[in-house]
């Protein structure tokens, strides 16, 4: 009896040593120098690991909308102010702790766009029952920009040339978009391509405001059927901020 | 695999019927990223039925040669109907509507090819809500 006692206590005990803890945890991504990434990119592709053994604790997409412009570029910021509004895309979970943990909570996004995606990541101890919502939640600045190129070309066969036109949409990451006087002022931007022939050869060729919203383009002349490479960029000299797309193809023979 | 242009009219009577973009894949002997996107992208979506009932899908080829009816019904060389679309660089995807008009933004070249699926997906839906909207 004392003995079957003994396990029963034991077994109480152990139980409560497991015993699992909701745990909520919010997760918002800020694009660089702009808003949160939400729904109309797609989304951030977050995961939540136990840093111990790897094991995925969650996993899902941040969902909702950019937020509120002036709260979060223009308004003065002062501590333990939250960016986010309510309808602030975010991911939001709950996870069944039974100790501290050691959390590594990795983006990845925008998926609208996933040649223009980064990943950033971050780590912090999560105590069972101790929630991470409060302000902006679990908060973290992915860099970059959203950078879609495209080309087409024209030939002359009067003078045997072909021009190459390279236009590039580019917003911020969390879609915002880019114009001249703009929140995210285009003559703030460096754009350009630089294209490299078959024989290593590179060209800068800058790209300018298109006069469409977030569209930029520029022209070189095509020498040759190529193989070429157009890596096409923009660059925020004050800030380091930088988004790249490659296009690879042929030109005409 | 994929069938070479032969008529637009036709093609145009079909997307028309179907309301089914027409893709035309602009390719050229030598095209090393043409070959690439033949390999690792269409063709197994191709076996994977991923495009049937989906788009009408046709190579156009910049070569000299070769020739097909394009949308009026007159012969036509690859090179100028690429041409007359500024789409003389391969390989280049264009959607088109059964005027022969772009549907959605073309993709030119190739740039992550594991990515390209995703890509050619998202243009297919557009092309797609292109032509439907054409209809209201």
């Amino acid at each position: 009896m004392t003995r079957l006692l003994a396990v029963m206590v034991g077994f109480c005990l152990v139980s409560a040593s497991v015993h699992a803890t909701p745990t909520n945890i919010t997760v918002r991504v800020l694009s660089k120098d702009a808003k949160f990434i939400g729904s109309s990119m797609g989304g951030v592709r977050i995961q939540l690991r136990d840093m111990a053994d790897g094991s995925l604790l969650a996993e899902g997409m941040t969902a909702g909308e950019t937020g509120d412009t002036q709260r979060i570029m223009t308004d003065p910021w002062v501590r333990e102010k939250a960016l986010s509004t309510k309808d602030s895309a975010n991911f939001t979970t709950t996870v069944d702790l039974e100790r501290p943990t050691r959390v590594q909570l990795t983006a990845e996004g925008p998926s609208s766009n996933p040649d223009s995606a980064n990943i950033v990541s971050a780590t912090q101890w999560v105590i069972p029952g101790k929630h991470v919502t409060g302000g902006d939640g679990w908060l973290l600045e992915m860099r970059g920009f959203s950078v879609t190129a495209n080309a087409t070309v024209k030939e002359s066969a009067a003078n045997d040339s072909a021009v190459l036109t390279l236009t590039a949409t580019i917003t911020m990451m969390c879609g915002c978009p880019i114009e001249p006087g703009g929140m995210w002022d285009a003559n703030g931007y460096e754009v350009a391509a630089v294209l490299t022939d078959v024989s290593g050869k590179a060209t800068t060729v800058p790209l300018q405001y298109a006069g469409e919203t977030s569209v930029f383009s520029g022209s070189a002349e095509l020498k040759g059927n190529g193989p070429f490479e157009a890596v096409v960029y923009a660059y925020n000299p004050s800030n380091g901020n930088t988004g790249v797309d490659v296009v690879k193809f042929n030109g005409p023979q | 695999m994929i069938d070479p242009a032969s008529s637009f009219q036709a093609d145009a009577r079909l997307s028309g019927d179907s309301k089914q973009p027409i893709v035309v894949f602009v390719t050229q002997q030598g095209c090393q990223f043409c070959q690439q996107l033949r390999e690792q992208v269409l063709h197994p979506m191709i076996k994977a039925d991923g495009l049937k009932n989906r788009v009408i899908l046709r190579e156009v080829s910049l070569d000299k040669g070769f020739e097909f009816d394009g949308f009026d019904g007159s012969r036509i060389s690859g090179r100028n109907f690429a041409g007359n679309y500024d789409a003389a660089i391969t390989p280049t995807l264009l959607f088109l509507d059964s005027q022969g008009r772009e549907a959605t933004d073309r993709i030119v070249g190739i740039s992550n090819i594991e990515y390209y699926a995703f890509y050619f997906d998202k243009a297919i839906a557009a092309a797609t809500q292109t032509l439907a909207n054409n209809l209201k």
